[in-house]
């Protein structure tokens, strides 16, 4: 893989970056040279930069004809323009307890952050506008979507003052979501789904009716893809600290067919509702994810607008 | 039956049990619990199956409680041993004493002290135990089996101390290794019993030359105890005589030499030394021999007319006197009656057989009766009053059969004849009539025209063959210069004795023939050189290797190479007293005879006179065995170490040093069975390690 400039790709492992202190040089870090540019505007109309010409269509608005050129074409063509931005981005946080494990240097919670924060600067950049929610059994943090440094800032600074606790309740906050956000804008939800499946599907269903663009980041710890432990414990629940003894090597099968089941279920559910999912580790270089998730909702993207003819921008 | 331990302090380590106990549930730290993300996938584990593990970690401390208790009863050697009625233990043991009767035993009262040790040690063995007796010198005598004879009316003990005081001592030297050989034969032989308690004792001063310089790997068995008991002082003051022999010097005198030896005195001594020559003495000498050292003494002999002398030197009494005297015996070497049979050459110079005979002495100082004839002659020399035994046939004009066929007779009653194929003798005919009996064929002469300038030479003398060892230095061995302008082309048939001893050059058409080979027939050897010995055919006549070459080759065909053996207190003499055509011993001739035993061996040191065949009343010296002399020792451990098998091995083999282990060993049913337990332990420790890998410990 290269970038646009033909130069190989240099990920970052993790641990590196969780080692920057600075939030904003992290999310730079990551973003830098990976996406600049790519997205465009959902609608395209009146804007700064010249689009195309198309002919002229009875009942249009005649002042989007360009006079100039039926002088010299004695034609009438209207001037289309590319519109920069006019996204609203909501990203979802969870910050709850479950969040914090981690079976190497970088705990989910840490990776999330990081990919929140990336993701907060990629928009900077395309000037959209985006807001932050942190949650995890109740609200933490609101900041509603807006461009802007200072809004970058309040969000990045909002990210590194959370702390994960508490348990998980997701659909109490996407409900409270889908009663705030303006149709037609883009969630994006960070966390390990380690919830009951149906609850979280039925209100990502509902912003998806709302005509919300919903992502779904689901962040893996490595443990808990293999269950690799092989001494006889007893494990502790990290959000209700419930305690179960168990033999690893006896539970081991059972427990990656729960696990499979489940997020099967979830992925399932999620593309029928053209929801996009995606599962990170926390192992895997947070650049690469994400360079392979936006190629990956970009291609998507595109076929949808070409067969549907209901967006001329991808995100 | 009951139960008993031979070590049963070791059943304190059964304190141990406690281990796996606390290793389980003291000092094993409950292990910390796993914080994890979420439990919902995990699935729950019953209860049923926490109770099965809590019983699975039971059984596996109560395993290795197990191994350790397997381990301490193993260490402390547990036996059953019946209730019945237990025999004493020293009623079942089996004993062989080993008396040392060699003659360095003979010094002072040692061989007294010997069998007084061994009457002790009968009398601390029980009185049913079974006792056997050895008196051994270079071999081991039985002079008390362990079995008992069928008419014995003697206890065991009874018999052993009748044999142990008829034991003499001997004039022979010690031999270690045959007697401990001869004991555990004896002992393992009629104790086929595991738990019978076996000792050999033995009883010597500990010589160490009497140590075999090489015991093959052999060691005296496990299964028998060793008991050495050290009689003497190895301080003993001896003095003997070594290495005496008799040389005559180039003026014919003949010179008696020989070594006094001061083997342990600590500050020099002053031997007499006494010659005693033909029962006479006749000369003394004093010598001062320092301590540890040796001085030569030396004597002449008178030699006047006399063809045998013979006697011994004698030193001074001291602690061991059979040392002091050693006797020689000397006799003139044999003439040999030597024939050379040839024909007149009349118009040769210097025909072959004069050359042979002017290069052998003849006179008072030589080994030779030199005659010669010709064809004519030959039966009447042959049957003379002093027929020959060595014939040189050469420069023969014409090989007739009567000739062949006397040679080939005389050879086979064991005559010996050094033929010379020269130009006179033609090819076939001696093929016929002789060459093909001795394995030999001529395929003609090399050269149909004797030139100066073609000849042959040799290429390969054999000097391991003893006509040619004398040759071996670089300034004697090369015979290639010797030039052989004619030749027979010698060729040794197949399937023959007939072996080469010189080859000449190999042509490109014919392999390397003989020039020299040797052949047997009958009774008598015969060689043969494919060449004359005149000039014309070889210049070998001029050539300085001539004459010691011809005296080798007729010293070797008359025998006179063979070395006399020196005879020792202990060799067998059966060779000779069996053979008729070697004589018969008689043994009265002389003031200090030699004494055999009726199986051949010679018992005593002194002169044997033989009185047959082929040299009648020729007298030989027979004397001890010097290395007897040599009293250092060596320590009863290193005996043990050299001969016997390993502490460890005796321990493992159920060897016992105390009596009251071996009783508890005694009986039929006292079978240790330690080891079972130590199989059981293994398996266990298998077993653990099994388990403990399928509880993912």
């Amino acid at each position: 893989m290269t970038t646009s400039q033909g130069q190989p790709l240099q990920y970052i492992d993790p641990e590196q970056l969780a080692s920057i202190g600075d939030l904003q040089l992290l999310a730079r870090t990551v973003v830098n040279g990976l996406m600049t540019g790519m997205h465009k505007s959902p609608r395209s109309g009146s804007a700064i930069e010249f689009a195309q010409y198309r002919p002229y269509t009875q009942g249009e608005d005649p002042k989007f004809v360009d006079w100039k050129l039926y002088a010299r074409t004695d034609r009438l063509h209207v001037k289309q323009f590319q519109e920069e931005t006019n996204l609203l981005c909501t990203m979802v946080l969870d910050c709850s307890a479950s969040m914090d494990y981690a079976s190497g240097a970088v705990s989910k919670f840490q990776y999330a952050v990081m990919l929140t924060a990336a993701l907060s600067v990629l928009l900077h950049d395309q000037r959209d506008a985006f807001g932050f929610i942190g949650y995890h059994h109740e609200l933490i943090t609101h900041i509603p979507p807006k461009g802007g440094k200072p809004n970058l800032q309040r969000v990045l600074v909002s990210l590194d003052n959370m702390k994960p606790a508490g348990k998980t309740d997701a659909a109490a906050t996407l409900q409270y979501l889908g009663d705030v956000l303006r149709p037609r804008g883009m969630v994006i939800l960070v966390s390990d789904l380690l919830h009951p499946v149906d609850e979280v599907i039925d209100h990502l269903k509902s912003l998806r009716a709302r005509r919300h663009d919903v992502m779904v980041f689901q962040i893996s710890d490595p443990a808990e893809q293999t269950f690799p432990f092989d001494q006889t414990t007893t494990f502790v629940d990290a959000e209700d600290q419930a305690e179960r003894y168990a033999v690893p090597s006896a539970v081991r099968e059972g427990y990656l067919d729960n696990r499979r089941q489940h997020f099967d279920a979830i992925r399932k559910e999620c593309l029928a509702s053209e929801i996009d999912f995606e599962e990170l580790t926390t192992s895997e270089p947070l650049d690469r994810a994400l360079h392979r998730y936006l190629h990956h909702r970009n291609h998507a993207l595109l076929t949808k607008s070409g067969s549907a003819g209901r967006r001329g921008a991808n995100v | 039956m009951s139960l008993s331990f031979l070590t049963p302090f070791f059943l304190a380590g059964t304190g141990l049990l406690v281990a796996p106990w606390i290793i389980h549930h003291i000092r094993r730290p409950e292990r910390e619990p796993m914080r994890f993300s979420s439990l919902m996938f995990i699935p729950n584990v019953q209860k049923e199956v926490i109770e099965r593990r809590r019983l699975q970690h039971i059984l596996l401390m109560l395993l290795r409680m197990l191994m350790l208790a397997l381990l301490a009863f193993a260490f402390a050697r547990p036996i059953l041993k019946s209730t019945a009625a237990i025999v004493p233990f020293e009623d079942r043991a089996r004993h062989v004493i080993l008396i040392d009767n060699s003659y360095s035993m003979s010094t002072l009262d040692w061989l007294d002290r010997a069998k007084s040790e061994a009457i002790d040690i009968l009398s601390t063995v029980g009185e049913e135990a079974t006792v056997g007796v050895i008196a051994f010198a270079d071999r081991p005598v039985v002079m008390a089996s362990l079995e008992t004879p069928d008419d014995a009316n003697a206890t065991s003990l009874q018999r052993a101390r009748t044999a142990i005081n008829s034991i003499e001592p001997t004039q022979v030297k010690t031999n270690y290794l045959a007697a401990m050989q001869r004991a555990q034969e004896m002992l393992l032989r009629t104790s086929e019993e595991e738990n019978v308690l076996l000792t050999a004792h033995i009883i010597s001063d500990f010589q160490k030359a009497g140590m075999p310089e090489r015991a093959e790997g052999w060691k005296l068995s496990p299964r028998v105890q060793f008991n050495p008991v050290e009689i003497g002082e190895s301080a003993a003051p001896n003095v003997s005589i070594q290495d005496l022999g008799l040389t005559i010097d180039s003026q014919g005198r003949l010179r008696l030499r020989a070594k006094i030896k001061n083997w342990i005195d600590a500050t020099t001594r002053a031997c007499d030394v006494t010659l005693v020559t033909n029962g006479e003495s006749t000369e003394s000498k004093t010598v001062d021999v320092p301590p540890g050292n040796a001085a030569r003494v030396m004597f002449e002999l008178p030699t006047s007319n006399a063809r045998q002398l013979f006697g011994w030197l004698q030193l001074d009494d001291d602690a061991l006197n059979l040392d002091n005297r050693r006797y020689f015996a000397w006799s003139a070497p044999p003439k040999v009656p030597t024939l050379i049979l040839g024909d007149p050459q009349e118009e040769v110079r210097w025909p072959g057989a004069w050359l042979i005979q002017k290069a052998l002495p003849t006179g008072a100082d030589s080994p030779w009766i030199i005659d010669s004839c010709d064809q004519t002659d030959l039966y009447a020399k042959l049957g003379g009053t002093n027929p020959p035994r060595v014939i040189i046939a050469t420069e023969l004009e014409s090989l007739t059969a009567e000739t062949a066929q006397r040679l080939l007779d005389f050879v086979e009653r064991g005559g010996r004849l050094l033929l010379n194929l020269g130009a006179g003798v033609e090819p076939d005919t001696a093929n016929a009539l002789l060459l093909e009996k001795i394995g030999l064929a001529s395929d003609g002469l090399m050269y149909e025209k004797i030139s100066a300038y073609q000849f042959s030479a040799l290429a390969w003398v054999d000097l391991d063959h003893p006509i040619f060892i004398p040759f071996r230095g670089a300034q004697f061995n090369n015979f290639s210069q010797i030039k052989f302008f004619n030749h027979h082309k010698l060729r040794i048939t197949d399937d023959t004795t007939a072996r080469s001893l010189a080859r000449f050059e190999a042509d490109r058409s014919t392999e390397s023939p003989p020039a020299m080979t040797e052949s047997t027939f009958g009774e008598g050897r015969v060689i043969v050189w494919s060449f004359g010995a005149d000039l014309e055919w070889t210049d070998l006549p001029k050539n300085p290797r001539f004459v010691p070459m011809l005296h080798e080759t007729l010293a070797h065909l008359a025998d006179l190479n063979e070395v006399r053996t020196v005879r020792i207190v202990g060799d067998s003499l059966n060779d000779q007293t069996n053979a008729a055509t070697n004589g018969e011993l008689r043994p009265d001739t002389t003031s200090a005879p030699a004494t055999w035993s009726e199986d051949g061996r010679l018992t005593k040191a002194g002169l044997l006179t033989w009185s047959n065949e082929p040299e009648p009343n020729r007298i030989e010296a027979v004397n001890i065995d010097a290395g007897e002399s040599d009293g250092t020792r060596i320590s009863t451990g290193e005996f043990e170490l050299r001969l016997c098998a390993a502490p460890d091995l005796r321990r493992v083999a159920g060897v016992t040093r105390t009596s009251e282990e071996a009783e508890l060993l005694q009986t039929d049913e006292g079978k240790e069975f330690g080891h079972f337990l130590v199989m059981a332990l293994l398996f266990s420790l298998l077993l653990e390690t099994a388990y403990t890998r399928y509880l993912s410990i």
